[in-house]
């Protein structure tokens, strides 16, 4: 990992990130743009724990709900290009929203039951809207049953827009070779790897792009899974997958 | 063999009108004009970013200022841009926007009416469609509806942005005797333009009404043919040739 900081860390960082990046791109001189309501469930040691931010112990909050109410907003310093072929310190907010819980059990189901509800609501009263993403992020196997069936019951929540997708994303701290976008199941290390597969949404036409326009290699049927992703592969998921189909994007 | 008006104008503005992509928001196309000095520019600021509206209007000045973009023009639109924001009092989410950064297109043209010769320089999708009877002469930067799948080359409020390309084309309207129309269109407008040919062409050169030109985007807006953005339309004419 980089600077030496554990994964859990490291993805909290960038869910952190990911959740900045997307109340800048809302941010307009007259105020915030409302595109987005986002909501985060994190499961480990001590559970299942909904919600994000400060006093934002609600299922999914808006990006304005976001913007006005980060955890912290902490100082970090970060190197920059001078333009005269050095670097430069320079200091910059960094505002938190997530905190990484302690590892130990991992009830997967427990936590994307609670996904399923959330978004089953959500759906229910947002019928035009895009439809929902779930990014699933998980160092290990589940220790509560088989989640598959409820990967299922997400993916099959829709809006008029379409049906929703879920994108699993396995990190490990065990050295391997990591496998990016598989279209099959065929050639993966093992049955959990296999049955996050199964659990993956297909890429539509539009992420499919995206991904490619990162270098992976992306085909027919290839699927919103990437199994023993390593830092670069974390960062490219969250920004694949928060990217909808706006109408007007550039 | 040139046909100007008593004032010198070769090309005259016969149109101009832009419908915002909803009337909640506010429009980010901006389109300015010197038809005495025979230049017109139009700008498509894009949606992600701080104040595209803004910077729209900034550098579709800043061509009219210095059309040959010479020089810092690009620099003194950045400093307008800065100087009409207090950095040191937005909160977090307002700065992060900022340094971002806003992009716009640039669409430009200068005729010389002594010459003859019309020159668009541009940057990003915004397109200019020139016919002459009728029959189109050239499109560009885009010629091809494909074209504006890629994400165009904008031009930046931020300063550690790379310059992006201007391209540049020349037409000499002198060697062309029949009825010039030339339509100035932001992208949504002239995807569906490029897709429909000289058809869809002629009918917008017939437009002479604001009310029936938002009444035409509505419409095909909500039949699906035209994608949901701002639509700006300029359309400048010459006469035949005596």
């Amino acid at each position: 990992m980089p600077s030496g900081r554990s994964k859990s860390d490291f993805v909290a960082d960038v869910l952190n990130k990911t959740i900045y990046t997307l109340v800048t791109n809302c941010t307009k001189a007259d105020g915030i743009r409302n595109y987005f309501d986002i909501g985060v469930v994190g499961y480990g040691g001590q559970g299942v724990t909904v919600g994000i931010g400060h006093d934002l112990a609600k299922r999914t909050s808006s990006i304005v709900d976001l913007a006005n109410n980060p955890l912290r907003v902490e100082e970090r310093t970060r190197l920059d290009d001078d333009g005269a072929g050095g670097v430069f310190e320079r200091r910059i907010k960094f505002p938190v929203w997530f905190q990484p819980q302690a590892s130990g059990g991992t009830p997967m189901c427990q936590a994307l039951t609670e996904a399923a509800e959330t978004l089953a609501e959500w759906c229910d009263s947002h019928p035009n809207n895009y439809p929902p993403t779930v990014l699933h992020v998980t160092d290990g196997e589940a220790t509560d049953g088989d989640p598959s069936r409820v990967a299922d019951a997400i993916r099959q929540l829709s809006t008029q827009d379409g049906q929703s997708l879920l994108f699993n994303l396995h990190v490990s701290t065990q050295a391997g070779e990591s496998v990016a976008f598989p279209s099959s199941e065929h050639g993966l290390v093992d049955g959990f790897a296999q049955m996050l597969f199964r659990m993956s949404s297909s890429f539509p036409s539009h992420i499919a792009q995206l991904a490619a326009n990162k270098g992976y290699a992306v085909g027919d049927g290839s699927r919103g899974f990437i199994f023993n992703g390593d830092p670069k592969d974390i960062v490219n998921f969250f920004d694949i997958g928060t990217r909808p189909r706006l109408a007007a994007d550039r | 063999m040139k046909s100007t008006t008593s004032s010198g104008v070769l090309l005259e503005l016969r149109f101009s009108h832009s419908v915002p992509k909803s009337p909640d928001l506010p429009n980010e196309d901006h389109f300015a004009i010197d038809e005495a000095r025979q230049l017109f520019a139009l700008s498509d600021g894009a949606s992600i970013s701080f104040d595209s509206a803004l910077w729209a209007r900034l550098v579709s000045n800043a061509f009219l200022a210095r059309p040959d973009l010479s020089g810092s023009w690009l620099d003194e639109a950045r400093a307008g841009f800065e100087s009409a924001h207090d950095f040191e009092s937005m909160l977090w989410h307002e700065q992060a926007a900022f340094e971002q950064g806003s992009f716009a297109t640039l669409l430009g043209l200068t005729v010389d009416p002594k010459t003859g010769l019309a020159r668009f320089l541009a940057t990003g999708d915004s397109v200019v469609v020139v016919l002459e009877d009728g029959y189109q002469l050239l499109a560009f930067p885009y010629d091809d509806v494909t074209m504006f799948v890629q994400d165009p080359e904008l031009l930046s409020t931020n300063r550690a942005a790379p310059m992006p390309e201007l391209t540049e084309c020349t037409i000499s309207l002198g060697e062309h005797p029949g009825h010039i129309s030339v339509l100035m269109m932001t992208d949504a407008l002239a995807a569906w333009c490029l897709e429909r040919g000289q058809q869809g062409a002629e009918q917008l050169c017939a437009f002479l009404d604001q009310k029936n030109f938002e009444q035409f985007v509505v419409e095909e807006r909500s039949a699906g043919r035209m994608r949901i953005d701002d639509a700006t339309l300029l359309v400048l004419m010459r006469s035949a040739l005596a």
